[in-house]
């Protein structure tokens, strides 16, 4: 179960995921990242606050948001990972590549 | 005596939400980084089969998770017609969109076991608790 909430400001998307991301949920997290990107909104910042529970299919997803969001000269950061998640980027080595902020506020400082 | 937790069915993406309600009916009092590395193992293993299972689809398994006095182990039996080649895979570079499931099981578990038996694919994970 996933529920996504976005929100966007300028050329920066706040993108809320509630739920799991996993083999199960990414498409839809795909979905939006595609969508910031055609909305010519590309900043991405990705709420992890409420995100339970993430698979080796949702890290795939963030960086594959990584990628989509540089290649028109935007970014991605995540914000908040919760245990399961911070265990997981910790595990797979994505710790350095997907340095978590605070809130909202930090993650989009700059942008 | 192990607390025995059993779920079967059809390898389809919607089963993942019996994968985690399994998860939570635990009634054992685990560690908190027991109860998530080893759900996140699970639900791993049960992705691949939903992911890479052929005919897809149509892949029948069953999934046991024992937990036991100093380890949790789960055992996914499945009849697909297809199944991994490089069980100790390493950890692909940061830029990888793919290939980071069987690194990430290997990073949680104490051991992963991979082997048929006929036409099924057994895997066994287990973790010492901690």
């Amino acid at each position: 179960m996933i529920t996504l909430n976005t929100t966007s400001s300028g050329r920066v998307t706040t993108l809320e995921v509630h739920g799991r991301l996993t083999m199960a949920t990414v498409p839809e997290f795909k979905a939006a990242i595609d969508k910031a990107v055609a909305d010519d909104a590309p900043f991405v910042a990705v709420d992890l606050s409420g995100t339970v529970f993430v698979d080796s299919s949702g890290l795939g997803a963030l960086i594959s948001g990584l990628r989509r969001t540089r290649q028109v000269g935007g970014d991605l950061r995540i914000i908040a990972p919760t245990e399961q998640v911070s265990a997981v980027l910790a595990l797979t080595n994505l710790d350095r590549v997907l340095l978590p902020y605070e809130s909202v506020e930090t993650a989009t400082d700059g942008w | 005596m192990a607390g025995e937790y059993r779920i079967s069915g059809t390898a389809t993406a919607d089963v993942l939400e019996r994968v985690h309600d399994l998860f939570a009916s635990i009634a054992e009092p685990l560690s908190a980084t027991d109860h998530l590395l080893f759900e996140t193992a699970v639900v791993e293993v049960v992705g691949n089969v939903i992911a890479h299972g052929r005919p897809r689809g149509e892949v029948q398994f069953d999934l046991l998770v024992e937990v036991r006095d100093r380890d949790l182990v789960a055992v996914v039996n499945e009849n697909g017609r297809n199944w991994p080649t490089d069980v100790n895979a390493v950890m692909p570079g940061a830029s990888a969109e793919s290939g980071r499931g069987l690194p990430l099981l290997r990073a949680v578990l104490d051991e992963l076991e991979f082997r048929r038996e006929g036409d099924r694919s057994i895997w066994t994970l287990r973790r010492h608790r901690t």
